[in-house]
């Protein structure tokens, strides 16, 4: 029974970093329809820039590494995403797999080969629960984040004007450049959250493993957090990186560690199958 | 006066027709002759990139089909290398079988693995699609490694040399022609396709299925069918590649591989088979051309003041991700679309218009 809580806990707290990269990929794909595959290179950017400023304690590593990986999500998004606008699904894949690339080798020439480490946010290293069971601290950390991150977050798409620019942006861009915003600024701010919440993954991972350009490599559950919330849910996103990492867990926990990310990939293509809108997303409509 | 130039416009005409056809026999005859005698001429290192070019097409070739013809965006390309790969090694292993029984073997399974990644297209499209051959990539390759340590061990498959009809054909430049074959077979099926009402029909499904439906194309059957087409082709591709390679590891099948020959046809032009192969050269070509610069000026360059070039693994990453971008944004058509408007130039100061 204390396996099974302790896979349970763990789980959330690792789901809920998936679901914090997930939040970034509903943002971008909301607003751009772009599926964004440099999230996970985004998320090990985050980690190697925030255990480079470790000495300065974990809080202002992460703070410098979410300003400093909103600035490359942005950036991106004003050079070589802008042009690829309506252009379809296969040109922003194969665009944000270079991108990928370009980071990782980079991130490589920036910060070298060797692996780098991360102070944890809270000094006790793990928590302990009732039941025998015990959670690590930077995992409780991780959870409570990435729950107000959410929340911030859909108080700024529903009441803020930017949220409500966005929104519109992302349904018809012409209409809403009528209506006064300016879709090419607005989606550069997608871009720029999905950086920040992508680099404080990553930094919170540095803190619970290490820094390396290989943890890009977790973003991979992150999809399957999209599909298993709904693309166009943001609670769902996150929900559905929990249930996502717990799955993984108890996968981990009764058939193996090499079952992990399969278990994961089994539960991507059980939802596309059988609910490709997710838990909390509405059904696309194709009109032929 | 007008009717003579009518009738040299006419001439013109026939001319234009009868010479793609003409030029199209001349090239191949040529890259044939180029094909034949290249190995002789130069280093057996260069013997053995140009190997790597033209394996690198025919796996490329059938996943061109598959994306630039048929409009079914996949990720599942390495799992086919590794399907193909594990059969050919069991039937090669376990039943000391040749390379061609092999092959056709691997193409068996490929087409059925294909078949099954294929169905989820016949609900899902665009990025839901997509996902579901990324969900597949792992699961294949899952199932591969768990193969792989039941029945040889987790090391992988040890190919031995290979060897047809009972004669050695394991050396640098035997392996060369015995590729360079296959590559031209793959090309040959695939040209054939693709001029086929069964080819136009593919075409088809991917401008607009409704229209296509409506035309009496079974859709679904017309996408099962490229899948499974194509994920034979490539999985038969996948033996010949562990050959080559001396091995079967699961280490070796990852997204990134699958990537790699995605890159090629979004380099050399989506859809098209000359394409392919001028992607598949300049994609192999790269890191190459980035190791050459580095061990060139990276030296004493990168002792110095530590420049870029004293990374060569890096820079290479950062170029090949730079080249994708590049192209899509910039020449979506790729390579290919260069050749087609210096042909179309050349045309036009031939005839003096």
């Amino acid at each position: 029974v204390t396996d099974f809580l302790n896979a349970i806990i763990g789980g959330a707290g690792f789901g809920s970093l998936y679901g914090l990269v997930a939040l970034g990929l509903v943002v971008v794909f909301k607003s751009t329809g772009i599926l964004n595959f440099s999230a996970g290179a985004l998320m090990a950017v985050g980690g190697l820039v925030s255990a480079s400023f470790g000495s300065s304690g974990f809080w202002i590593a992460a703070a410098l590494a979410v300003a400093i990986v909103a600035a490359v999500g942005a950036l991106a998004n004003v050079t070589v995403m802008r042009p690829l606008l309506g252009r379809g699904l296969f040109p922003g894949v194969m665009v944000t797999i270079g991108l990928t690339s370009v980071l990782e080798g980079t991130s490589g020439i920036v910060f070298g080969q060797q692996a780098r480490f991360l102070v944890n946010p809270i000094a006790s290293p793990t928590i302990t629960l009732p039941f025998g069971t015990s959670m690590s601290s930077t995992l409780m950390v991780a959870v409570v984040l990435s729950v107000a991150t959410t929340l911030l977050l859909s108080i700024a798409f529903k009441r803020t004007a930017v949220g409500l620019q966005l929104r519109a942006a992302a349904v018809r861009p012409e209409v809403a450049a009528m209506f006064g915003a300016n879709p090419s600024r607005i989606f550069t701010y997608a871009w720029a959250v999905a950086g920040a919440l992508a680099a404080l993954a990553g930094a919170l991972l540095a803190s619970l493993t290490v820094a390396d350009i290989s943890i890009a490599a977790f973003a991979l559950r992150a999809f399957a957090a999209m599909i298993v919330g709904g693309v166009d849910s943001l609670g769902g996103a996150l929900l559905g990186g929990i249930l996502v990492g717990i799955i993984e867990l108890l996968a981990g926990t009764y058939l193996g560690d090499d079952y992990r990310l399969p278990s994961t990939m089994a539960v991507l293509m059980v939802f596309l199958l059988i609910r490709p809108a997710g838990l909390f997303g509405t059904a696309e409509v194709i009109r032929p | 006066m007008s009717q003579s130039t009518g009738v040299a416009e006419r001439r013109t005409g026939m001319s234009l027709q009868a010479k793609p056809i003409a030029l199209r026999a001349a090239l191949v005859a040529l890259a044939t002759l180029v094909a034949i005698v290249l190995p002789f001429l130069v280093s057996s290192y260069w013997t053995l990139i140009a190997t790597n070019a033209v394996l690198a097409f025919a796996i490329a070739a059938p996943l061109n089909m598959l994306i630039g013809n048929a409009g079914q965006f996949s990720l599942g390309n390495g799992a086919f290398l590794a399907v193909g790969a594990y059969t050919g090694a069991a039937v090669t292993l376990k039943f000391d079988l040749e390379l061609p029984v092999a092959m056709l073997a691997a193409a068996a399974v490929g087409a059925v693995v294909g078949l099954v990644v294929g169905l989820p297209s016949l609900r899902l499209r665009g990025a839901y699609l997509l996902m579901s051959t990324l969900a597949a990539h792992y699961i294949v390759v899952f199932a591969a490694q768990k193969f792989q340590t039941g029945l040889f061990g987790a090391a992988g498959a040890i190919f031995p040399p290979l060897r047809i009809a009972g004669t050695d054909l394991s050396s640098t430049r035997s392996m060369y022609f015995v590729i360079v074959v296959f590559a031209m077979l793959i090309g040959l099926i695939i040209f054939n396709i693709m001029r086929s009402g069964y080819g136009r029909a593919l075409e088809a499904v991917k401008a607009r299925d409704v229209a296509a439906a409506a035309s009496g194309i079974s859709v679904s059957r017309m996408k099962l069918s490229a899948w499974s087409l194509t994920s034979a082709m490539i999985a038969a591709g996948g033996v010949l590649q562990a050959y080559f390679l001396g091995a079967a590891a699961v280490e070796y099948y990852t997204l990134n591989l699958a990537i790699t020959y995605i890159a090629m046809i979004i380099v050399g032009g989506l859809g098209s088979l000359g394409g392919t192969f001028l992607g598949a050269c300049f994609i192999t070509l790269v890191p190459v051309g980035v190791n050459h610069l580095s061990g060139k000026y990276g030296a004493e360059v990168g002792a110095k003041n530590g420049g870029i070039l004293a990374h060569p693994y890096e820079l290479q990453t950062v170029v090949y991700g730079l080249i994708i971008i590049a192209f899509v944004v910039l020449k979506p058509e790729g390579l290919v679309g260069f050749v087609r408007s210096a042909k179309s130039w050349a045309i036009r100061a031939l005839c003096g218009r």
